[in-house]
């Protein structure tokens, strides 16, 4: 049974620009630009060069005009491009050598990227700690997930992405996906140990 | 399948883990489970009570309770009874049901320290939450939707396609085809103009003949083929007719556009170049 996605905003701008209205376009670029930015940022880091990216999305946006189909939500499709972009972004990076998410960005001489927490601080967490820190170090623990589960656990958590609709995003099932949540956050459990001890949040 | 495999397995565990799987993927739990059932295995099964623990263990508790018990907003006032725990009140009975009484259904025996366990784990799952929510900003730069569409203005401008261009603008097309007359002409009267009377109808082949001698240094191909293609045109009396009569060019002939802007190379400007030129031309004859 085909689920009808024309009452989704997003699904109607498209379509709505298929039809060649141009301002459909602008109102997708103005309602969606901050999700997909803010998605970039959780899943590449705070790199420079992320609005480039945004742009490149909508660009795409643009090139799919003609051939848009209404097959989901506007944001599951649109995440789709996002996500295979951001992959495609770590790719090129580690092979020119720019930071990629999934080696320790301690080193980062940008300074734009993720901040190591200092070994000295691992062992007695509470001291020194302040809430900056613990952002960055959650942060870090999230970079350090493998590519899949990370783009799950940001989808799930910070975007509110229905399993369903992560694995549609990811071209996985949705039990994988429940999965995949699970190991990360197992092992986001793991390396935030310290931290979920300190400050007395068990 | 199961996901739970690597646990230890006993006796009943499979069915056990089959059903909790059921109730974490939010599908219909079999009838012959009952919630005694749960708890029998439990109470028998360290494995399995470790494997309820790390999954969403009161989740699952709470679905297999009977529907009566279940205040309607019992998880609410639950977390909200855990997270005052967590702040260090005294736990006390009178902010709801208490977790132990959950536990405790339908007179079934619960393994000792699992409500503990359950509580630890939700708790844990809640301050995992709880620190993954400190990043929950993510600050985007002002003024970012104009940028993205003053970056992108260039790559919408609307396509101009050579079809699109021909048929938006049919006084371009009319043009096209003077253009093409008009060279096909000056073609003819210089370098057929002894053949001209004379020339049989239809046969490209005969006009390439026709146009390798009066050019014998020129290849045949690209541009050549194209006139060749209007020399044809001409003599079957097609394009001359329609631009005559000024009407609109019919199908075939926007092909015969495409086909020459396209084996001339010419860009989209380029053609619209001449077009415009031509125009003017016919506008103010100079008697050629």
């Amino acid at each position: 049974m085909a689920t009808d996605y024309t009452t989704d905003r997003g699904v109607q701008l498209m379509l709505a620009y298929q039809q060649g209205e141009e301002a459909a376009f602008d109102q997708l670029v103005e309602e969606y630009s901050g999700q997909v930015f803010a998605l970039l940022t959780r899943f590449l880091g705070q790199r420079p060069g992320r609005e480039d990216l945004v742009q490149e999305v909508f660009m795409r946006v643009i090139r799919s005009r003609d051939r848009y189909e209404a097959k989901a939500r506007f944001s599951t499709w649109l995440y789709r491009i996002v996500f295979n972009m951001a992959v495609n972004e770590t790719q090129r990076s580690s092979r020119t050598g720019f930071l990629s998410l999934d080696q320790p960005l301690g080193d980062d001489a940008e300074g734009g990227g993720l901040i190591e927490v200092t070994d000295g601080n691992v062992e007695n967490p509470s001291d020194g700690m302040e809430r900056d820190d613990v952002v960055l170090a959650v942060r870090q623990a999230i970079a350090d997930l493998p590519e899949q589960q990370r783009a799950a656990l940001i989808l799930a958590k910070y975007h509110e992405t229905p399993y369903v609709e992560i694995a549609e995003i990811l071209g996985s099932s949705e039990k994988a996906i429940k999965s995949l949540i699970h190991r990360a956050r197992e092992t986001l459990r793991q390396s935030l140990a310290p931290l979920l001890h300190e400050g007395g949040m068990v | 399948m199961n996901q739970f495999n690597e646990f230890h397995q006993g006796t009943g565990c499979r069915e056990f883990r089959d059903k909790l799987s059921c109730a974490l993927e939010g599908r219909p739990l079999p009838k012959q489970l009952s919630s005694l059932a749960w708890h029998e295995h439990l109470v028998a099964c360290p494995s399995c009570r470790l494997l309820l623990e790390r999954e969403e263990a009161l989740e699952v508790l709470l679905a297999t309770l009977p529907e009566p018990k279940l205040p309607p907003d019992l998880t609410r006032r639950l977390v909200a009874r855990l997270s005052e725990e967590d702040a260090g009140s005294e736990p006390g009975d009178a902010s709801g049901v208490g977790l132990d009484d959950l536990l405790d259904v339908a007179g079934a025996p619960v393994p000792a320290g699992l409500g503990a366990r359950v509580r630890a784990g939700l708790r844990s799952e809640l301050a995992l939450d709880a620190l993954l929510d400190l990043d929950s900003e993510v600050v985007v730069p002002p003024g970012l939707s104009a940028d993205i569409l003053r970056g992108l203005s260039a790559e919408r401008r609307p396509p101009v396609s050579r079809l699109r261009l021909v048929r938006s603008a049919p006084a371009y097309a009319a043009a096209a085809g003077f253009l093409l007359a008009a060279v096909a002409i000056s073609f003819w009267s210089g370098a057929f103009r002894g053949e001209e009377a004379e020339t049989p109808k239809g046969s490209t082949e005969e006009v390439a003949v026709l146009q390798t001698d009066a050019a014998p240094g020129e290849a045949l191909g690209g541009p050549e083929d194209s006139l060749l293609a209007v020399l044809d045109l001409i003599e079957n009396d097609e394009l001359w007719l329609d631009t005559q009569d000024g009407a609109e060019l019919a199908a075939g002939e926007l092909d015969l556009h495409l086909l020459l802007s396209d084996s001339l190379e010419m860009s989209d400007e380029l053609l619209l170049t001449y077009i415009e030129e031509d125009l003017d031309e016919i506008e103010t004859p100079s008697g050629g």
